[in-house]
């Protein structure tokens, strides 16, 4: 079963995600990773993807959570 | 691969309530319409103003320092930053210095307000000696700083870096504990009470916090990507934002419906009751005879501290040659 490999920023906790021989659209995969899309954003190599690029078997992703500041006063 | 909707360029981000792919220029451009729009739609800002923009590190302050710059030879006015060095343990050395990297990356002056030096004491001590949540002791903390330095510096804006996500969630938050009279404080800025309070506005109100993410990202602007260590997993504010996400995921758009009606009907929300008084201590805005900031330090210090932060501020503000000011501005158009 062929897998990408993503990394969560900024926890920077690594998982292994099984997807299909032809890869992940990057919007089901935030889904397989539990997320809401509207919250994180994806980046490969720097570079952020969206919604229906695809992520190959074997590349890395990073999916970083969007954090919230502070309080509004 | 998908290509902007504009030019045909590889897109680095989709609008889905726009159905739009943008690349990265149109994408820039995107924000900063979106920016500049709300700011003339709500009348932020007019020629010659003076907007002290707060910075606290985080990508929400780098992307609203990061369009106020774009967008400032085009509306006409000055910027100045002030940055609170909370003292927050290593989350503050770490905001500050992204602080002062934007600050000086964009080419706008900065104050750095050290707190432990100026009021004697961090977040974290003022916390314990008062026995308040930090959270609410950095709230009333902030407000007063930024307000202080505003009125010091002879601003006449005060910018904050409050997103849509941000609006919408305390919207609801206050809609639930039915506080109408902290809903009426949501909306795109407040007006100035001359002397003891200057205006706040707020040209991020239609920018997702996503977008604010990306926005300040592409652009390469300094920002710290962390949580502060006194936010919890269990605030209600974080909960309610999951509960915005998962419906804006549903039906793109809700956040920018939610927060545009709320400008629209802002004026209908009850304003708090009791009169607008002048602080006997420092002479800022009150509700009482003393500030909330003086009242504190007075019951922890045994004195007010805000006149000292007061003259803390104008002191640097004169070593930075900001004031006096030279020019007056003109009334926002």
């Amino acid at each position: 079963m062929a897998s990408v490999t993503v990394r969560l920023v900024p926890e920077g906790e690594e998982r292994s995600v099984e997807v299909g021989e032809k890869g992940v659209r990057v919007r089901d995969l935030v889904k397989m990773l539990g997320l809401n899309p509207e919250s994180v954003v994806v980046l490969r190599d720097g570079a952020p993807l969206v919604d229906t690029d695809i992520v190959k078997p074997g590349e890395r992703v990073d999916v970083v959570r969007v954090l919230s500041g502070g309080r509004v006063g | 691969m998908a290509r902007c909707s504009v030019c045909g360029a590889p897109a680095v981000a989709y609008i889905r309530y726009q159905r739009r792919y943008l690349c990265r220029e149109h994408y820039l451009e995107f924000v900063e319409e979106k920016v500049r729009r709300a700011m003339e739609k709500y009348r932020m800002v007019g020629k010659g103003y003076r907007v002290l923009v707060a910075l606290s590190g985080g990508k929400d302050s780098a992307a609203l320092l990061g369009a106020l710059a774009s967008l400032r030879e085009k509306l006409g006015y000055e910027l100045v930053a002030i940055h609170i060095d909370l003292g927050i343990y290593e989350y503050s050395v770490r905001s500050r210095e992204a602080a002062e990297r934007l600050a000086e990356k964009l080419g706008v002056p900065l104050i750095v307000v050290p707190l432990k030096e100026v009021l004697g004491a961090t977040i974290p001590e003022l916390a314990k000696l008062s026995g308040r949540p930090p959270c609410s002791v950095c709230g009333m903390v902030k407000r007063y700083v930024t307000n202080a330095a505003a009125v010091e510096l002879e601003a006449d804006a005060l910018a904050l870096g409050h997103n849509a996500d941000d609006l919408a969630v305390y919207n609801l938050k206050s809609f639930l504990n039915q506080d109408l009279e902290a809903i009426s404080k949501l909306g795109p800025k407040t007006e100035s009470v001359p002397g003891v309070a200057v205006g706040r506005i707020r040209p991020l109100y239609t920018v997702y916090e996503k977008e604010s993410f990306l926005y300040a990202y592409l652009k390469g602007l300094p920002f710290v990507h962390e949580d502060c260590p006194f936010v919890e997993n269990q605030q209600m504010e974080r909960q309610l934002k999951e509960v915005v996400n998962r419906l804006e995921e549903e039906r793109p758009g809700t956040k920018v419906q939610l927060v545009t009606k709320l400008a629209l009907r802002i004026r209908d929300y009850p304003r708090p009751r009791g009169e607008i008084r002048r602080c006997k201590a420092c002479g800022l805005i009150a509700s009482g005879d003393l500030c909330a900031l003086d009242r504190l330090t007075l019951r922890i210090f045994g004195e007010p501290r805000g006149p000292r932060i007061r003259e803390w501020i104008r002191e640097r503000a004169r070593e930075l040659g900001l004031i006096p000011r030279r020019a007056a501005p003109a009334p926002a158009s």
